[in-house]
Parts: C-alpha cells; sequence; structure tokens
C-alpha cells in the first residue's frame, strides 16, 4: 500500500534543482527574473511538502524507490513524521527567506538565488535521504553553496569567513565520509534500514564510527566545540541566509536524531550523558558569547547556538523520562520559528542602516514600532516569556530535567537570564538609543513573513497543544521498527 | 503534592536568578569601575555627548564579563583556524575516547 503513494515532498527538490539552473541560465539575459523564479520555487515546494505532510499523518511513513529498484538497492527516499515535520518548517522558513531576499538582495542576483536554491536542495535531500550516501551527497550541495554565499559580499570579512568555514566543514565532511566508510565495510550496504538491521552491537569500531558521525554532524548543528564556523559564516552571508543557517544546523539535528533513533538505535544511557555535558556546554557558551557582541548577526548566531543546546539538553533528557524526546521536538520548531523571525528583523535593520554593527544601526535610520516589537516578540519567546512558543517548550524542558536532575533546571533558567539580558542589550541599543531622524518603511515582502512569525510565536504560545500533540505523533513514531518494516515493505 | 508546588518554585528560582544577575551587575560595576575620562570623547577637536555615542549600551555587561571572568571564553574564540580545527579534533579525540569507555 505504501509504495503507491506519492511523495511530493521529493518533488519540491527537484523543482528547486531545476530552478537553480534556470535562473543561472535565464539571468544572465535578465536579472531581474532571478528572485520571481526562487520565490515560485519555494512557494511549489512548500505546497508540494505540506501535500506530503497530509500523507504521512495519514499513513505515519511514506518511502519511496527510485527507479523501481527494491531496498536495500537503488536510491530509497523516506518521509516520516520527524523528516516531514522538519521539512514542512524548512520549506516555510525558506518560501519567507526568499521573500526577504526580494529587496534585501539588490546586486549579483543570480548569483545570491542560484546558490540560495542549491543550499535548500541540500537541505531538504537530507531531510529525504534513506541511505547514507546520498545523505553526504546533500551534505555536500548544502555545505559548497554555503561557503559561496558567506562570500557573497566579497569584501574581507565575507572571504575570510568563507575560507574558514570551508575547511572546517571540509575537515567535519571529511569524518562523516569516514564513518560511512567503516560503516560499508561492517555491513555492505548503505542504506539506514538494512544497516540498522546489519550492524549490530559487537563490533568495536561502533565507538569509533559513532563518534566521527557526531563530530561531522555535530559540527553541522554547531554544537559546542564545533560551533566556532557558525558566527564567522552567519556575520559574511547576507542576513536572510543566517535564517537559512539555522535551517541548516537544524539539518543536523536531524542527522544526530536520525543516527540515534534509526541507524544505531542507541539505548546506552551513557552516550545521552555525554548529550546532556555537550548540550550544557552550548547553551552556556552560546549565551555567554552573546552577551559581549557588538555585531547583530554576530549576537544572533550564538544566540542560536545557545537554542541548539537547549534542543540537545531536551533530547539528552529524553533517555532517562520519555517527556523529553517530546520537549526536544517542540523545541525544535520553536527555535526555527523564532531565531528566523530574528534574523529577518535583523535583515530589515541592515538593509535600512547598510551595516550590522549594532551602534551604527542605532544611528542610521529610525524604523517603524512594529518591527521592534517583532524583535522584542522574538526575544522574548527566545527567553521563553509566558504566551510565547518559547515558553511552552522550555517549561517541558523544566520539568523533565526537574525529575532528573534539579541542578540541569537551573543551568537552564540561568541560560534564560543570559538570554534575556543580551536580548534587552540589542533591544535598547537598536531600538531605544536611536538618534536618527530619518523614517524607514519596512518593504511588504519582508513585513508580511515577519508578521507571519510573530503570529506563529503567539499563537504556539497561547494554544501550545498543538505543538506538544505534534511533537508527540513525531516521537511515537520514533522508533526504528516503524522506518525498517516500511522501507523494506513488511 | 510536589507537582503543585513546581511552577512556583521554577519562577522563584527564575527570579532568584535575576536578582543575582542584577546584584552581579553592581557589584562589579564597583570592582572594575567605568573611569570617567573613558567617557570623553574628542572628534577632530569637538567634545561628543556621551548619550550620543551609546557606549554605556554597548559595553552594558563589560564590568560584570571582566569580574567574572567571562572574557576567557571570548579570547578562546580568536578567529585563528588552526585552534579552531584543533579544538574539533580535540573534541572529536575526547569523544571517541568517552565511547570506547562506555559501548
Amino acid at each position: 500500500m505504501g509504495d503507491k503513494i506519492e511523495m511530493f515532498s521529493f518533488y519540491a527538490i527537484l523543482i528547486l534543482l531545476a530552478s537553480a539552473f534556470a535562473t543561472a541560465v535565464i539571468g544572465i539575459k535578465r536579472e531581474g527574473v532571478a528572485p520571481y523564479i526562487a520565490i515560485a520555487s519555494t512557494f511549489t515546494a512548500l505546497v508540494l511538502t505540506l501535500l506530503t505532510l497530509r500523507d504521512v499523518i495519514a499513513n505515519r511513513i511514506v518511502t519511496m524507490q527510485i527507479g523501481g529498484w527494491l531496498a536495500p538497492y537503488g536510491i530509497t527516499v523516506v518521509m516520516d513524521p520527524l523528516s516531514i515535520v522538519i521539512t514542512s518548517i524548512v520549506a516555510t522558513i525558506g518560501f519567507f527567506a526568499a521573500l526577504v531576499s526580494f529587496r534585501f538582495v539588490e546586486e549579483r542576483k543570480v548569483e545570491y538565488y542560484t546558490l540560495f536554491s542549491l543550499i535548500m536542495v541540500g537541505i531538504l535531500g537530507v531531510l529525504h535521504a534513506g541511505d547514507m550516501f546520498n545523505l553526504f551527497v546533500f551534505i555536500e550541495i548544502l555545505s559548497i553553496a554555503s561557503y559561496s554565499l558567506v562570500a557573497y559580499h566579497r569584501d574581507k570579512i565575507s572571504i575570510e569567513a568563507s575560507i574558514k568555514y570551508l575547511i572546517m566543514s571540509s575537515f567535519a565532511t571529511g569524518l562523516i565520509l569516514l564513518s560511512i566508510a567503516f560503516i560499508y565495510g561492517l555491513t555492505g550496504t548503505l542504506n539506514m534500514a538494512d544497516i540498522a538491521l546489519k550492524l549490530g552491537t559487537e563490533s568495536g569500531l561502533l565507538p569509533i564510527i559513532f563518534g566521527l558521525l557526531l563530530t561531522g554532524f555535530g559540527f553541522k548543528a554547531a554544537l559546542v566545540p564545533f560551533h566556532a564556523w557558525k558566527p564567522d559564516a552567519v556575520m559574511g552571508a547576507p542576513a536572510p541566509i543566517g535564517a537559512i543557517f539555522v535551517l541548516a544546523s537544524l539539518a543536523g539535528v536531524y542527522a544526530i536524531f536520525r543516527m540515534f533513533f534509526t541507524v544505531f538505535f542507541i539505548t546506552n544511557i551513557s552516550v545521552y550523558y555525554l548529550i546532556i555535558g555537550l548540550s550544557v556546554a552550548t547553551m552556556i557558551v552560546g549565551a555567554i558569547l552573546a552577551l559581549q557582541q557588538t555585531d547583530i548577526l554576530r549576537l544572533l548566531a550564538y544566540a542560536s547556538i545557545s537554542q541548539v543546546g537547549y534542543i540537545f539538553l531536551a533530547f539528552g533528557i529524553g533517555a532517562l523520562h520519555g517527556f523529553g524526546y517530546t520537549a526536544a521536538i517542540f523545541h525544535l520548531i520553536n527555535v526555527a520559528i523564532f531565531d528566523s523571525l530574528l534574523f529577518f528583523c535583523a535583515a530589515v535593520l541592515i538593509h535600512g542602516a547598510g551595516s550590522s554593527d549594532m551602534h551604527k544601526i542605532s544611528q542610521s535610520v529610525r524604523f517603524s514600532p512594529i518591527l521592534g516589537y517583532s524583535f522584542m516578540i522574538g526575544m522574548l519567546a527566545a527567553v521563553g516569556v509566558p504566551l510565547l512558543n518559547g515558553f511552552a517548550s522550555k517549561w517541558i524542558i523544566y520539568i523533565t530535567t526537574l525529575y532528573v536532575q534539579p541542578l540541569l533546571t537551573i543551568i537552564a533558567l540561568l541560560v534564560s537570564v543570559l538570554t534575556l539580558a543580551y536580548g534587552v542589550k540589542a533591544f535598547y541599543i537598536m531600538f531605544l538609543t536611536n538618534s536618527s531622524k530619518k523614517r524607514m518603511r519596512i518593504p511588504i515582502t519582508m513585513l508580511v513573513p515577519i508578521l507571519i512569525l510573530v503570529a506563529a510565536c503567539v499563537f504556539l504560545g497561547i494554544y501550545p497543544q498543538l505543538g506538544v500533540q505534534i511533537s508527540e505523533f513525531v516521537v511515537k513514531n520514533l522508533a526504528n521498527i516503524f522506518y525498517i518494516g516500511k522501507v523494506f515493505g513488511i | 503534592m510536589i507537582a503543585e508546588f513546581v511552577p512556583l518554585l521554577i519562577a522563584s528560582v527564575f527570579a532568584i536568578i535575576i536578582a543575582v544577575f542584577a546584584l552581579l551587575m553592581l557589584i562589579s560595576k564597583k570592582i572594575h569601575p567605568t573611569k570617567k575620562d573613558q567617557r570623553k570623547t574628542f572628534a577632530c577637536g569637538e567634545e561628543i555627548e556621551e548619550k550620543n555615542l551609546n557606549i554605556p549600551a554597548e559595553s552594558l555587561y563589560n564590568n560584570m564579563i571582566k569580574t567574572l571572568r567571562l572574557d576567557v571564553i571570548r579570547r578562546w574564540h580568536s578567529g585563528n583556524l588552526a585552534s579552531y580545527i584543533i579544538t574539533i579534533m580535540l573534541g572529536m579525540v575526547l569523544m571517541i575516547i568517552y565511547f570506547i569507555y562506555v559501548w
């Protein structure tokens, strides 16, 4: 039955890939068409993803065998609740990023939108991949497009950031490739479901393979101590790409979840203790460094690193308290919403001021109060203030950590206070000490995505049951037995 | 029984942390006070008022960061590529050793 269901979201990847080539070809003569192609293709991708979301809600897991080869041969594409929830977020934020970029990007549009579409292809491909080889290929597509976009401004900061990111990321993806080679040597297969069946627990290579994978994907997720690339890369890239980097990090988080639940099916509590340790370091280091920033993009980059720490804290606690996994998924959804909102607000500020330095932003133009309130809502959601989405997921994290280890609750609360501290600082500098008399109107293509994300923050804050239900639906279907059964058509 | 007090407990801890944070800011201003001559800024012979420079806002937490030595973490993020690569490798090796030990 399952193989008769068409996986529409897979066609979203093909459409975005085609749009990348179309932008490059058509754009040579008519550069002005590039943003329209990107907006149309990301919107189509969103619609196709929502169609697959409907199918996954009805059937739990949707699979597709490309070329008709049965698994484990050929290419397997899988959409389960975990991947479709993240895919839906990526498609939505990707469409919004294309809208925000419409007025933000005023030169070299062909270059920008070609790379933008390729990053979307990479992220969506990672979320669809049912085998390790294609997972690696899509990570490479995502990475190569990112390196080029980081160097987009072609100034000293961008080029330096891009080269650093390229070297560090090549090292990390090299580790992923090495671990894939080890896995293939042990099992003779690259299909994730098949690896899960054949891997066993006896080989002495497993801890090394898992360590290599966790380093590689931890780098993508910007987990401390593999996070150093993110602030430089975000600062070097055009501001709307900051939101895309949040999505790229979530793809890294997804890959780690996939390795834990599907490929290795980790039940060893000690492994989760390490995740808790890394998450605490990520939360604290991200927040303390955000506190010391004077550049809004660097501040938001460190803030997003800190929020990824919360996701992994909940995930690590999940092994000890079942509700932790629900909190991790719910917080992942919320982080995507409020972090994108903050990056889009930053894009408007930088578009108006011509600089990402908070002091220069405050001196340049006077922004509409709507932007100030939107930024404030995004920051308060990140802090975890009641009636906003961040509160709902953080509350579950506080409660679950309280039952497992109260010290973790105190650390989580402390980092929330630090979040409030750098949020107050950013808001105060950019909006309350603004001395400019020149006013700036927010372009409608920038305002609409911001307002929709503000509404999402408030809606999930006053109706958190929806987020909890979605997260529980994901958690109930995390066990790899469903995944393996569906891939092999059992 | 305990569950009823959990929201109150969490809210109280949150409030205490904010109070401690504010207290730390006040204490660190005493330990590392901003010198008066640091507030004067001359540009082309003209004295610029402090409020127009936004210096207090940008260095809002500087006294506290100095007092708690939190700037150590910033120094670790020197921008030096070699140190970043070494950090990644060190993290990877330690993780693998830990996994070999607990697997």
